[in-house]
């Protein structure tokens, strides 16, 4: 089931991934919303970091991937010819599961991706990043830090890093895989408070394994199982009254996904 | 480990082990303290002055000197001559074999470079002679039968293979999720590379290369075989050369009376390498470290 | 729409340095062949029984190799009694008791033990063989014999083997060991049922590959007096004895070419006794680190 009154720039359309020979993703539908929090649940091998993966090409380093299926980012598909990847990848950002901060310091690695598309200002550099590390919560912590080594800080400040290295690039998506993992609540918490700051501006898709951080802070919910979409709704109506039974079963822990 | 109090058959079995790495670090303590031993009679004899900045190097003549440079710039030269012959392609291909190649070429290659980087250096001896040298000539005409330039360039073909796999293994060990960190943010697989892959792998580079460079200067067969034993100070990469090492088996083969200065020089030279390579070593060491902390392994 | 992608599409740049890669690939290989090459056409017509089961002559063409095989072997047999248990037992105690040990003075030791191993690591062979020359042939009086190289030779494996042992112990996860104690096996008990087993491979290759090392050193050899005109198997452990290091060593340097066909055949036979401890160890540790990965990932 699908509700789809909002402005959405993301769209897929039935999107459907095979890495060699395994189907991950079969058909999948959505068109995610624009200044909202989507995020996809679903039990593990669902394909839900596949599914993000494919919006911005990172299948594209997957040997012998098949991508079927359109994504169209504002009215465009993604896979056109003409279409730089690598400029997808800084407007459609990602932050994966776990990422881990570059060998730098704490100013070079959120310069990294300015630097990457060859922008030569430092001063507007400086400014970028010191916008970016403030969006995250960072700057007034950091500011006189800016030159120590990433590893430095803790793991939820580096997650934290990691967002602001991709929000540098003024991404008008945010995909995020897990956004708080295994981080504790406190940690979980200044994260979440950050991703509903950053909703305003862009559309987020969060892949999260904890139903609660879904029902948390997400607008919409999108369930997958096994590659396809099942449900994809409002988040108060998906998880107070979901349409379909295989829904109501994963979220009333019925099923776990072992099953097929 | 868990901490209880030993039963005899440990205690037993203990003091055995212990037994056995007592013996091995008294052999090496007392070969250390031969070395120590034999440099301070020959320092008796010879000013520290005179050894370190002497630039000629004379002890089997007549008139004897001591100055140890001819024999440092002997060992640079083809030290110099080794890390420039190597570093280039040895990085090349262990980006490629790491990067680039496909995974049965990658463990066929690394498997293979294990293997040749057995092969004594007195076979790359022989080489140099009858392979090396009849090539240089035709590159260089006019270079003489004993060269650095030769040995040089044989010794960089010698620590390839090694170096080629260690390196392999350091670019290998920087994770996947490195890697995908910088493409998500807009890199191509070049920028990556060069600007997220090998500055992280820095630290590990560089104590593979000092390793290297410890078995370019701890080398012998070659430089004796090739080189010319001739000590002559100076850069001069076309002209014969004595190495360190190519003038300890010259007195180690004759037959010098323990209390000669020659036998004693051997000593000092010893020395020098010895103090030398253990330096390097830790070096090499302290930058490993470095290098696995900070990929948190 | 069906899309195959099979990676990211290289851009130019990057196209041009794979090829720079390959090209130096293929050149290093191609000299390393050609090194091959002369060596087989140099030495291979020499390389007959006569040969390998003949002793040195004045006429390099009735030369044979067979003390130094002997030698050699002698050597590396004799390196492996001394090298050995020494090594390994070194091993067992900096990594097992040592470490870990209640005593402080025991940990220091141990600590202290690890940093003068692997100090004389990075060692150069002729350092040792010099040293060697001077402890057992002259000042313990050994003279130019079988023991003394045999001596020199295993306290450069000594350090060598430590090393190596080391990775394999350290490279076992302990699981097995820990349950062991908690079932209350003794420390030792524990160490032969959980780690022995695992390590033992490693330990074995470890091994190995020292002993590959040192049969090919030359240099150590020649300065504690291997000869190089024996005309009989060394058979005493004060003879004095032969090697085929040393032998290819004093066939490359004289001048005729009879000789040189002589130092070219006596590779032929160096290389693969040393490549064939290098290939078992090398391959065997590698099919084992895949099944230890594969039985991991069940």
């Amino acid at each position: 089931m699908k509700e789809q009154q909002d402005e959405s720039i993301l769209k897929t359309s039935s999107l459907s991934v095979i890495f060699s020979k395994k189907q991950v993703l079969s058909g999948v539908d959505l068109a995610f919303a624009h200044r909202k929090i989507t995020s996809v649940i679903g039990p593990s091998g669902s394909g839900k970091s596949t599914l993000l993966r494919a919006l911005n090409r990172m299948t594209d380093f997957v040997p012998e991937v098949q991508v079927e299926g359109d994504v169209s980012f504002k009215g465009h598909s993604i896979f056109d010819d003409q279409v730089d990847a690598a400029d997808i990848r800084r407007r459609i950002g990602m932050v994966s599961q776990n990422s881990v901060v570059f060998r730098k310091s704490i100013f070079e690695n959120v310069a990294y991706g300015l630097r990457i598309k060859g922008s030569h200002d430092s001063g507007r550099i400086e400014h970028q990043v010191a916008e970016s590390l403030k969006k995250v919560h960072l700057w007034d912590a950091l500011k006189d830090r800016l030159d120590h080594d990433a590893s430095d800080i803790g793991r939820e400040q580096q997650q934290r890093l990691c967002m602001a290295r991709a929000l540098v690039l003024s991404p008008e998506v945010l995909l995020i895989d897990e956004p708080t993992g295994d981080l504790d609540s406190g940690s979980t918490n200044r994260i979440e408070v950050v991703l509903r700051e950053l909703r305003d501006e862009r559309t987020i898709v969060i892949v999260t394994h904890s139903l609660h951080q879904a029902a948390r802070i997400s607008d919409k919910t999108a369930f997958l199982h096994f590659g396809k979409l099942v449900e994809y709704r409002d988040t108060r109506r998906f998880f107070t009254n979901p349409v379909m039974k295989l829904t109501e079963d994963y979220l009333t822990g019925r099923i776990f996904g072992d099953e097929r | 480990m868990i901490r209880q109090t030993d039963s005899p058959g440990d205690t037993l079995i203990g003091a055995v082990l212990f037994v056995a790495a007592l013996l091995a670090a008294a052999v090496s303590l007392s070969l250390i303290g031969l070395l120590a031993a034999g440099s301070i009679e020959f320092f008796r004899e010879v000013s520290l002055f005179e050894f370190f900045t002497g630039t000629v190097w004379n002890p089997l003549f007549f008139q004897k000197q001591f100055g140890i440079l001819p024999l440092v710039t002997g060992t640079l030269s083809v030290v110099i001559i080794a890390v420039l012959v190597s570093v280039g392609p040895g990085i090349l291909i262990s980006i490629y074999l790491s990067e680039f190649a496909s995974d049965s070429l990658r463990n066929i290659m690394l498997t293979v470079l294990e293997i040749v980087s057995g092969i004594p250096t007195v076979v790359y001896g022989f080489l140099t002679l009858f392979w090396a040298t009849p090539v240089l000539k035709k590159l260089v005409p006019g270079l003489p039968a004993f060269s650095a330039f030769s040995v040089g360039i044989m010794t960089g073909l010698m620590v390839l293979p090694v170096l080629i796999y260690l390196w392999e293994a350091v670019i290998s060990s920087v994770s996947d999720r490195y890697r995908q960190g910088s493409l998500m943010l807009g890199a191509d697989r070049m920028q990556t590379l060069f600007r997220a892959v090998l500055p992280a792998a820095m630290p590990g580079l560089l104590s593979v290369l000092i390793l290297a460079i410890i078995r370019v200067i701890g080398e012998t067969m070659i430089a004796v075989i090739a080189g010319g034993q001739k000590a002559e100070f100076g850069f001069d990469f076309l002209a014969p050369i004595q190495t360190m090492t190519a003038f300890i088996i010259q007195v180690g083969m004759g037959d010098f009376p323990p209390d000669s200065m020659e036998y004693q020089g051997a000593f000092a030279i010893a020395g020098v390498l010895a103090v030398t390579t253990m330096s390097l070593s830790l070096l090499s060491r302290y930058l490993r470290r470095a290098f696995s902390e900070r990929s948190g392994r | 729409m069906r899309r195959i992608m099979d990676g990211s599409s290289p851009n130019r740049l990057e196209k041009w340095f794979v090829l720079l890669c390959q090209g130096c690939l293929v050149l290093f290989l191609l000299i390393f062949l050609s090194f091959l090459l002369l060596l087989l056409i140099m030495g291979l017509p020499r390389l007959d029984w006569e040969f390998i089961f003949g002793f040195q002559s004045r006429f390099p063409d009735q030369s044979g190799a067979l003390s130094a095989l002997t030698g050699t072997c002698e050597l590396v047999l004799l390196v492996l009694l001394f090298a050995c248990p020494i090594g390994i037992a070194a091993a067992f105690f900096i990594q097992e008791y040592g470490e870990n040990s209640s005593s402080m003075a025991l940990r220091m030791i141990s600590r202290f033990f690890d940093l003068l191993l692997t100090s004389m690591e990075g060692l150069p062979s002729v350092v040792y063989g010099f040293l060697g020359l001077a402890l057992f042939v002259n000042i313990l009086s050994m003279g130019r014999s079988l023991l003394a190289a045999a001596l020199t030779l295993a306290s450069m494996a000594v350090p060598i083997i430590i090393s190596n042992s080391r990775n394999a112990l350290r490279s076992v996860s302990r699981e097995k060991q820990e349950t062991a104690l908690c079932l209350g096996a003794t420390k030792w008990q524990a160490f032969k049922a959980g780690v022995l087993p695992e390590a033992l491979p490693g330990l074995v290759t470890g091994t190995c590959l020292a002993m590959g090392r040192v049969a090919g050193e030359a240099a150590p050899l020649l300065m504690v007096g291997a000869f190089s005109y024996m005309t009989f198997v060394p058979d005493r452990l004060l003879s004095p004895f032969a090697a085929l290091p040393v032998d290819i060593y004093n066939w490359t340097v004289q001048a005729g070419g009879g000789e040189h066909a002589n130092g070219s055949a006596a590779i032929l036979l160096l290389i693969p006794i040393l490549v064939f401890f290098n290939a078992i160890s090398v391959i065997w540790r590698r099919h084992w680190e895949k099944q230890t990965a594969e039985d991991k990932a069940k």
